[in-house]
């Protein structure tokens, strides 16, 4: 009976164990879905793989600003993110180029170091490195960058509020990595009656978390003979994102080729190297490649080479991973207006006593053309910009003509068609005398008759061309060779034949 | 496009040509009195007002010279001596010294780059955000001093051969119809030292002229009155081609590069009204 009596007691006390671990279980239970709902949270592992961005700049809000008044300093301020799924770091850096024009914007205060070039069309950076979205930076990685030594050039000429651009661009070599499981569909060589894990399907796809992506696979297995199969895929490539594509880049040296735009050719953009595995081991031919897009996209088809096919009766599934390497190029613009800080010019200067076309002498203020009338040596009176001698020396140099008349004239070097001579819209002339004129100072006067010792009717020139002229009043004789006048006849005479 | 300086518009006005009597007599002198009215803008604007008639000679101005700063209204008076019995025309002319100048900014990228991105089916000029055609301002004031702005943008440049020469061409033309230009005393291309400007229209048959001065990354190239003609004929223009001296150089690493060309024109503005004197014994 006793031994009865300690089986019960052992049976009651292992059950009440029992019930009081179940109570405390559901009541932990109860306390711990009354704190955080229904279920445990379990981790999910993120998709980074999503996404046509790549690397992406954008400017800081008014750096440079939208309007900045002419000779002063402004700061260019980017905003670089990686929010793509590769990294952009190592030898992968990427180059940045901020572009300008410099008649209107100077970085002559920043100086070249080793990663930046600086030309008077802007400033190149290299090594730009941002890794791309993974566990430890789930939204991608970002970069400042300022830039403090920009500096607005003063507005030559008179615009009032030119507008000007800056440019920028940055360069990046990319990948585009996809993997997924593809159907190796064996059922070329006669009918499966067994149920086959998967049949050949194609995939239709839309991004991998980069600027470049594989849209579609198509995929075939050809009978290549012996029972043996051959998987071929198809594969779409296109440029989802807001840049262009550049060639791929092998080293550094290469990538500065390309992103600095150096001796390019035409294989240099729109290029795609490709690499394509499958059930991570088989190697596959690709032909074309790189692959060249043409409108933003392009194709290409991998195969199992010769000594990898496949050889089998019953389908399944393997993976196939594809990567496109290449480089990118994505660029964003913002006009800045330059304000003239002096719209209305400086003081006005104090008025000059003489006009612009007026030299001084002593206390008063005579022409120019005047003053070379009478001075026609004088180094101030050739115009630098004419064509023909102007002839002061033979006189009568007035500011007395027109236009047209001056661009007569000018020819014979008796005009001068310049500004600086004769105020206002008169020029400086010398009227030409006629042929049966001579020119005594400033006026033309008729010839005396050439023959010797004749009675001049009127006031006129006696002389000749080689000897000169004089005037000589009406009823004076003149003496051609000697280019005298004589009152009277027979004195002229004597003097003449002498 | 003329320069937005709406604020303080150029202009210069002649106006209200009129005589002090109604009849002139021999003997005494005749007085013509002128309004001038005008704006200016950065630089002030000088005049030297003249009267003129033919035959007889020039008149005696008062003021000898004008100058409009900011807004002015200013009258003047312009005196003959010694007019015998008989008609005249006099003619008041406001002749005054005038700058204006042009910019036009084109934009050059390598030829393969324009190429690739057309392969692309992209638009070049949305990608790298360039105009179709260059934006070309002139400064305000009486002449229009238009630059070539039927070049496609961006500029296509052949780093390999660099056989491609863009066209630069200035046009200069009246703007106000109340005055005529008189004369162009300087005619000055600025192009950035990148560049050199070729086979100028204007240079026949030279095809090269060396720049006639050197500041500040750019050459001066100075047309001289000759080459350009008689300015009251009518619109006048030069058009050049632009040779790059070093393509490699000058995209230095920059997906595009824009550059300035700049015309320059100084020359005498004539603005003219006419009265008829009679003159009594």
């Amino acid at each position: 009976m006793s031994g009865n009596n300690l089986f019960f007691k052992k049976l009651f006390s292992t059950r009440l164990f029992f019930l009081i671990l179940t109570l405390i279980f559901i009541t932990l239970n109860l306390f711990l879905s009354s704190c955080t709902g229904s279920y445990m949270p379990r981790p999910q592992e993120a998709n980074y793989f999503e996404g046509v961005r790549g690397l992406e700049i954008s400017f800081l809000e008014q750096t440079p600003p939208d309007e900045i008044y002419e000779n002063s300093s402004f700061n260019i301020n980017l905003f670089i993110e990686n929010k793509g799924a590769f990294d952009v770091i190592g030898e992968n850096y990427g180059i940045l180029s901020i572009s300008f024009d410099p008649f209107y914007i100077d970085i002559s205060a920043l100086q070249s170091t080793n990663n930046v070039e600086v030309s008077k069309n802007g400033i190149v950076v290299k090594g730009i490195q941002l890794p791309g979205k993974s566990r430890y930076y789930p939204t991608g990685s970002e970069a400042f960058l300022s830039f403090p030594t920009f500096k607005t050039k003063e507005i030559k000429g008179q615009r009032e509020q030119p507008s000007t651009q800056i440019f920028t661009s940055l360069c990046y070599p990319y990948t585009t990595t996809f993997s997924h499981l593809v159907c190796v569909d064996l059922s070329a060589y006669g009918e499966q009656l067994r149920t086959q894990v998967c049949y050949q399907q194609d995939l239709s796809l839309s991004d991998q978390g980069a600027p470049l992506a594989i849209t579609l696979v198509e995929v075939e297995n050809q009978p290549a003979g012996n029972e043996l199969v051959r998987p071929i895929f198809t594969i779409q490539v296109q440029n989802k994102g807001s840049g262009s594509v550049l060639s791929p880049a092998y080293n550094s040296v290469e990538l500065e080729r390309v992103c600095s735009f150096q001796n390019l050719n035409r294989e240099d953009f729109n290029t795609v190297e490709i690499r394509a595995i499958l059930s991570n081991s088989k190697e596959l031919y690709c032909n074309p490649n790189p692959i060249r897009l043409f409108d933003g996209q392009g194709f290409t088809q991998c195969k199992v080479p010769e000594e990898d096919l496949i050889l089998g009766h019953q389908n399944y599934e393997t993976p196939i991973t594809v990567t496109l390497s290449y480089v990118y190029l994505t660029s964003i613009s913002r006009d800045i207006e330059i304000k003239r800080i002096n719209i209305h010019g400086g003081p006005i200067s104090p008025p000059e006593q003489c006009l612009p076309s007026e030299i001084e002498q002593g206390t008063a203020c005579i022409s120019k053309c005047y003053f070379c009338n009478q001075n026609p040596g004088d180094g101030r009176c050739q115009p630098p910009n004419a064509v023909y001698h102007i002839k002061f020396e033979e006189g009568g140099f007035h500011c007395q003509c027109s236009d047209d008349e001056c661009n007569r004239l000018y020819t014979k070097g008796l005009c001068v068609p310049f500004s600086g001579f004769c105020p206002g819209a008169s020029y400086c002339c010398s009227p030409e005398c006629k042929s049966s004129e001579a020119r005594i100072g400033d006026k033309c006067y008729p010839k005396c008759s050439s023959s010797k010792c004749v009675e001049a009717k009127n006031d006129c020139a006696c002389g000749t061309l080689s000897v000169g002229y004089e005037l000589i009043s009406e009823g004076m004789f003149c003496c051609p060779e000697q280019n005298h006048g004589y009152p009277d006849k027979e004195s002229c005479e004597t003097s003449c034949s002498s | 496009m003329i320069d937005n300086n709406e604020k303080a518009p150029v202009g210069l006005y002649l106006e209200n040509v009129r005589l002090a009597d109604k009849y002139a007599y021999e003997g005494y002198p005749v007085i013509i009195w002128a309004d001038i009215r005008g704006k200016s803008f950065v630089d002030e604007i000088g005049v030297t007002p003249s009267c003129y008639i033919d035959k007889k000679g020039y008149g005696e101005t008062d003021p000898r010279s004008i100058t409009i700063f900011g807004e002015e209204h200013l009258t003047l008076s312009c005196t003959f001596y010694d007019l015998t019995k008989g008609s005249y025309l006099a003619k008041v002319s406001a002749p005054f010294n005038f700058e204006t100048w042009a910019y036009v900014t084109y934009t050059f990228v390598d030829i393969e780059t324009k190429r690739a991105l057309e392969l692309q089916g992209k638009n070049v000029n949305y990608e790298l955000d360039v105009d179709h055609l260059p934006r070309a301002v002139f400064t305000n004031g009486p002449v229009m001093l238009g630059m070539a702005s039927m070049v496609d943008q961006p500029v296509g440049i052949d780093t390999m051969y660099n056989i491609r020469e863009p066209i630069l061409g200035v046009t200069l033309d009246n703007l106000w119809t109340e005055g005529e230009i008189e004369r162009v005393d300087e005619f000055i291309i600025q192009v950035p030292d990148d560049f050199k400007l070729v086979k100028c229209d204007r240079w026949r048959p030279d095809t090269e002229r060396q720049p006639s001065k050197s500041e500040e990354g750019y050459d001066f190239y100075t047309f001289s009155r000759e080459e350009l003609g008689d300015p009251r004929l009518g619109f006048q223009s030069v058009t050049c081609r632009l040779h790059i001296n070093d393509p490699k150089e000058l995209l230095a690493g920059a997906q595009k590069v824009q550059r300035t060309f700049v015309a320059q024109a100084k020359y005498l503005y004539k603005l003219e009204k006419s009265v008829r004197i009679y003159v009594r014994e």
